[in-house]
């Protein structure tokens, strides 16, 4: 746990909008990206942490989609042809996966750093923020305390989040019943990464009801 | 131990022989003689060197009088034996609901033959009723025939017979059943042994049920792949023929096989995880449910057959995967490093492709590689691959697989024309909750007060797959006789590709789906509004290009009965009951209204939605209202009339 005391520890709850979201997965083939439909652990705190950059202080964020009306998180796909500027040439065009108005709740872990947070905020996440993707418009709307240990249930995860087991802890999953492993990005400096092993939404655990999917 | 013959004997109609004592009125003052009680001083005479005698005549009293006749017989003929106890055992376990006290509650007149909850249709009594007959079935008996030949030689009847002929409960096929008691007797007798010896009467071996364990599984198997192209859709064939190899080789567990879904009976649950390893040793996802159980009560645990059913998904892992995996990471699978890429090796691979070419392969990166660069007698076929392939980072088994896919040649000859994906799929979840309230509207016909809680249990289960199988092979010819053979890719049992001249041809298709559920599974098309239908048909329509699997999430994350997405229009959610209302709206008769709704959509779609108000559109709203949402209903109307939305 962040040593750092606090009083009420919790998440601090955040309501996010976005017009286009592209929470993109690898390109395939060059020609396809697709967009996942859970967030990203790495994704969000990734994205977190350009806004409120701090070489020091730890930062675990995890989030959910939620539903708002027909027309929200809907997917959608778009044809876009990138450039090869150093050739000077339209490469093969790229289909792209998107999420269009999107509504979704984020969970940021409360810590002294994280309390700080402005009640409203914008930041960019997922991919091709470049071409306008990713804009999040983000409203706090309560502080939630950590369960009661009689709260803490069983359930399948909403999002997937490194199988670390520090991590695990302080995003209050306390038992990882029956895991589904796939791989997160994790990047390093200089450009490079490596992928780590990482539960999977639909994993089931003993966890903090907000990271599961609500039967 | 041929255990599956062991109720051949419901296949003769004995009464009619005189064999079963009936009163003045016609109705029988004792049970029927299936066990071939009354045919001991028989011409012809029974052969008691055909072991298949043995699981007949399993029972310590045979005739009236409990005089122990099948006892004696036993010690007589097979004193050494433990089938019998197998037999009675896979027989017990086997057997419907209500077997045993349970059925006295059940007192009507005897119906033999099998009623169908899902289609509603009351089998005929097609039990033999001659002496011919029975004189020709003690001969078949005496041959030692195996339960092949018994399948063969009586055909039909073992379907249309029910396993019980109390009235409500003769809702399961002696075939279903004879099927089940031979692999629960199988799997029983392999670790059970050691609690019997010979001789022992009913009594004495229920005395060891305690001690008997089985463990019912539940398998799903899928593929780390995300199929992204056509070239890669041989991972459906592949794991078609895992899951063929599979249950061929487990025949003796698998009690179930449906989709990539197989349900087995194991003696332990070691057993069980064996089967688990087998598949993922293959390269392939294994989710698994299942449920050990013990007989304490056996006659009570029928129903707790079942329970694996109930139980969490888990997920099969031989040992956790790697921590971390270094760039790159295959692109197909996401799950293991990338050695290889595509189709730079492949090509490199290629006795056929000259040393010059194999060396810039290797060298140069495929996106800055040109058909000029390669030696002039490889330029034709490499210049081919540069024109239609991107690079791709593999892993060595996406490559492998890779390798070995066919050429889909039916779809490269698609182009310009839309396609429809269509996929059929069996939730045993729902089926059991449906066959639950089937069975007891069916059983409140006979008796307003239901005697007990009515459990639906796996012989029920195991007929109704066998349809959806059957149902499956015409639902693929009806799609051939209209779209001909060289216009449909069949990429799995359940899984098609439609090549369609126009968008409208896939209302055809949903057509044919419903005709296909009134036929067969009418019963399915009338349940209560809050029951889904256990049998689902997703479809997915665009144009032929489009990336396969955007298609494949939509139909395999369907969330209604009907589920029918045009790709970037929307998706059409219609529930089976109200399936042939909704087509019915489409069809000429009101097309008109629907043409002009969808042209004021186009502008608004609020002002489409007060329009429906509008007293002209009468039938449409009370469709509305019901039945279908109006994106839905939109969305069907722009198929049908060809129109993008």
């Amino acid at each position: 746990m962040d040593k750092t005391s606090v009083e009420n520890p919790g998440f601090l709850k955040y309501h996010l909008k976005a017009d286009l979201l592209c929470l993109g997965e690898r390109i395939r083939g060059s020609v396809f990206r697709p967009c996942l439909d859970v967030f990203t652990y790495t994704a969000l705190v990734g994205a977190l942490k350009a806004r409120f950059p701090h070489p020091c202080r730890k930062l675990h964020a995890v989030g959910r989609f939620i539903p708002n009306g027909p027309g929200s998180n809907k997917p959608e796909i778009m044809i876009f042809s990138p450039r090869d500027r150093s050739r000077e040439i339209s490469v093969t065009p790229l289909e792209i996966g998107y999420l269009a108005n999107v509504n979704a709740e984020i969970f940021i872990l409360k810590n002294d750093f994280t309390v700080k947070f402005p009640d409203e905020f914008l930041f960019r996440l997922g991919a091709m923020k470049s071409k306008g993707f990713g804009q999040c418009y983000m409203t706090r709307i309560a502080e939630v305390s950590l369960p009661h240990p009689k709260d803490v249930k069983k359930g399948k995860l909403n999002v997937r989040i490194p199988d670390d087991q520090q991590i695990l802890n302080e995003l209050g999953i306390q038992e990882v019943i029956s895991p589904i492993y796939g791989y997160l990005f994790q990047p390093k400096t200089g450009g490079t990464g490596r992928y780590i092993r990482a539960l999977f939404q639909d994993s089931y655990v003993k966890a903090n009801p907000i990271l599961l999917n609500e039967e | 131990m041929k255990v599956e013959l062991h109720d051949i004997g419901k296949l003769i109609d004995w009464k009619a022989l005189g064999l079963q004592n009936a009163n003045n009125s016609g109705q029988p003052t004792e049970g029927e003689p299936h066990d071939f009680e009354k045919c001991l001083q028989w011409d012809p005479a029974i052969d008691f060197d055909s072991d298949a005698w043995q699981v007949i005549f399993r029972k310590d009293d045979i005739e009236a009088g409990n005089n122990r006749r099948g006892l004696q017989l036993r010690r007589d003929y097979w004193p050494d034996s433990l089938t019998y106890i197998w037999a009675s055992i896979g027989d017990e376990l086997a057997s419907g609901w209500g077997r045993g006290a349970k059925e006295r509650e059940f007192q009507q007149n005897p119906i033999f033959g099998r009623y169908c909850l899902w289609t509603g249709v009351q089998n005929q009594d097609t039990r033999l009723k001659t002496k011919e007959a029975l004189d020709e079935m003690i001969r078949f008996i005496n041959r030692s025939p195996s339960w092949e030949d018994a399948e063969h030689k009586y055909g039909d009847l073992w379907f249309q017979r029910a396993e019980t002929a109390r009235p409500g409960l003769n809702i399961t096929s002696l075939h279903a059943h004879s099927v089940l008691a031979g692999k629960f007797a199988g799997i029983i007798s392999l670790n059970s042994a050691k609690y019997f010896s010979p001789g022992l009467t009913w009594d004495e071996i229920k005395s060891q049920f305690p001690k008997l364990k089985i463990t019912v599984a539940h398998f799903r198997i899928d593929f780390y792949q995300r199929p992204f192209r056509v070239s890669e859709w041989n991972i459906f064939a592949q794991r078609r023929a895992v899951l063929d190899g599979m249950s061929a080789e487990f025949i003796k567990n698998v009690i179930g096989y449906v989709g990539n879904q197989i349900i087995a009976i194991f003696p332990s649950k070691l057993d069980a995880m064996n089967f688990a390893v087998g598949i993922c040793e293959k390269g392939f996802i294994i989710d698994y449910r299942l449920k050990e159980t013990d007989y304490s009560d056996i006659k009570g645990h029928k129903g707790h057959l079942l329970e694996a059913l109930k139980q969490d998904w888990q997920r099969y892992y031989k040992e956790p995967p790697a921590e971390e995996i270094s760039l790159p990471i295959c692109e197909v699978c996401q799950m293991s490093h990338a050695h290889y890429h595509w189709p730079a090796d492949h090509l490199a691979k290629m006795s056929s492709v000259t040393d010059r070419s194999k060396q810039l392969l290797k060298e140069t990166s495929w996106r800055d590689l040109d058909a000029s660069n390669f030696p002039p007698q490889d330029q034709p076929f490499l210049s081919e691959w540069l024109d239609e392939s991107s690079d791709e980072e593999l892993c060595p088994a996406c490559f492998h697989l890779r390798e070995n896919s066919q050429r889909l040649r039916k779809l490269a000859q698609w182009k310009g024309f839309d396609v429809a994906w269509v996929y059929l799929s069996l939730d045993l979840d729902r089926l059991t909750s449906v066959l639950q309230c089937l069975q007891t509207e069916y059983i409140k016909t006979f008796f307003s007060d239901l005697p007990a809680k009515i459990e639906v249990t796996y012989p029920l289960i195991g007929d109704f797959i066998e349809d959806y199988k059957e149902a499956l092979r015409e639902f693929n010819n009806i799609l051939l006789r209209q779209f001909d053979d060289a216009g449909i890719e069949q990429v799995d049992d359940d899984l098609w590709c439609i090549r369609l001249e126009n968008r409208s041809k896939a209302i055809d298709i949903i057509d044919h789906f419903r005709d296909l559920m009134v036929s067969r599974f009418p019963k399915l098309t009338q349940t209560a509004h809050d029951v889904r239908s256990p049998i689902s048909f997703s479809m997915s329509v665009s144009q032929h290009k489009y990336p396969f699997f955007v298609h494949l999430r939509c139909l395999k994350e369907a969330t209604a009965d009907v589920s029918i997405q045009v790709v970037n229009v929307g998706v059409a959610n219609i529930p089976l009951r109200f399936l042939a209302d909704v087509l019915q709206t489409l069809d000429h008769g009101r097309s008109t209204a629907l043409h002009r709704l969808r042209e004021i959509a186009r502008t608004s779609r609020t002002l489409a939605e007060l329009e429906m108000r509008n007293n002209k559109f009468d039938d449409l709203r009370d469709i509305l209202q019901r039945k279908v949402d109006f994106q839905s209903l939109l969305i069907l109307t722009n198929l049908m009339e060809d129109q993008d939305g």
